[in-house]
């Protein structure tokens, strides 16, 4: 019992510390993610003066999904962090172009996709993933423990397995519009498409996506 | 509903995430190959919401951050630059100046250089014809080899003209007197 005592206060300390410690971190990383817009315009304000911790902070902040989005459409690591260098390159050169009454975000995410897109046609190379593979990445990352993060490259033998092998339009219609969960009118912003040519490229793409799902589960049963 | 309606739904739930309806439900029951495709699409489902809901982690941001930091211009005035030439209007201006430029530029080409090249085409096509006339055996053949196209053109004659001309200065060579007879249809005129 005089044993226990000690023990049982450390623990309690130690429960309360990481309580204390998560608030602080889910505080934190919230108020990271999501700028209010006022702030956020005068960031942006303070970024055409040429300051560049104001530029600091919007890098900060929005390297993250600049860095999913160029993942998604490339499939690759390496190639997705130099994409999100050369894309807010840009946005520091362009930030002079940009319309403060528009939102902030679909103008940065149409950067980073028309960077993504001429990286992916440098690349030049359709990457066909063995389905065996895909079918296994796949296994791999849906019996992981809730809360962990996805390994990078199981992801982007997943993302290529199933996109990878998609014209161009056609998989940055998909990413955005059924990864990334866009509505129809931001891809058209975005991608600089007509609706018609969003509708017409999302139906041929999930048609390609589909019968490749199918061969995937396929496989996925011949494997157990 | 019918089996036709089915591949569009099947898509909305696979890719949209979105519920199926009692309609389509009840087609479930009746129709066993919609039925087996039905089963594939709530699969399909789980891998389409695997790939959305796992999102790929920025590895050090920190790094990453330090590297975009480097790579943007140091100087205030060079960011303003940067950002004066990325004024849509502004290029747009420049862009029209230079296509109006290069519109002008091949007009005064075409005025300079197309005239001319005109009168040579038309003077070719005429020798061309004239050329068609004369057997490859008769008397003529030996002239036209040894006369360019160029010497026949500036003189501006026929070949029934040059007929003549060999016939007057028998001995001489044709080619000098074509160079020295310049447009005898004028010179017959006047």
């Amino acid at each position: 019992m005089v044993m226990d005592f000690p023990f049982s206060v450390t623990r309690h300390v130690s429960y309360v510390t990481f309580l204390l410690f998560r608030t602080f971190t889910v505080y934190t990383s919230e108020a990271t993610h999501t700028m209010m817009p006022e702030n956020l315009q005068e960031t942006i304000g303070s970024i055409r003066k040429g300051d560049r911790t104001a530029f600091k902070k919007l890098v900060e902040m929005y390297q993250q999904p600049a860095f999913r989005l160029a993942f998604r459409i490339l499939g690759n690591e390496e190639e997705a962090k130099d994409t999100v260098q050369d894309s807010f390159i840009k946005i520091w050169q362009k930030i002079g172009s940009y319309d403060s009454s528009r939102e902030f975000i679909p103008w940065m995410y149409r950067i980073v996709a028309n960077t993504a897109a001429d990286r992916l046609r440098s690349m030049r190379r359709h990457v066909m993933v063995p389905i065996d593979l895909v079918a296994e990445k796949r296994m791999t990352l849906q019996q992981r423990d809730q809360g962990t993060p996805a390994d990078n490259h199981d992801l982007a033998v997943l993302i290529t397995g199933l996109a990878g092998m998609l014209p161009e339009k056609q998989k940055m219609v998909f990413i955005l519009r059924d990864v990334e969960g866009m509505s129809s009118e931001e891809v058209e912003t975005i991608t600089e498409l007509t609706a018609d040519a969003v509708k017409s490229n999302l139906y041929h793409a999930r048609k390609s996506v589909r019968e490749r799902l199918f061969k995937i589960l396929e496989k996925e049963r011949s494997i157990k | 509903m019918n089996c036709s309606d089915i591949p569009e739904i099947l898509d909305r739930m696979i890719f949209e995430d979105v519920p199926a309806d009692a309609g389509f439900m009840q087609h479930m029951h009746t129709c066993a190959s919609c039925a087996q495709a039905y089963a594939e699409a709530l699969k399909a489902r789980e891998v389409m919401n695997l790939v959305r809901s796992s999102e790929p982690v920025l590895p050090n941001p920190g790094e990453l951050t330090g590297k975009i930091m480097a790579a943007v211009p140091d100087s205030p005035s060079a960011h303003i630059m940067a950002g004066i030439s990325a004024r849509p209007e502004h290029t747009f201006r420049v862009a029209l100046l230079l296509t109006r430029l290069l519109a002008a530029a091949s007009v005064a080409l075409f005025l300079l250089f197309g005239y001319e090249q005109i009168g040579i085409v038309i003077k070719i096509s005429t020798l061309e014809k004239q050329c068609a006339e004369i057997k490859p055996d008769s008397r003529y053949s030996d002239l036209l080899q040894q006369a360019s196209i160029l010497n026949i053109s500036e003189a501006g004659i026929s070949f029934s003209e040059l007929e003549r001309l060999l016939h007057n200065r028998k001995g001489r060579n044709p080619l000098s007197a074509l160079s020295t007879s310049k447009k005898p249809n004028q010179r017959n005129q006047k």
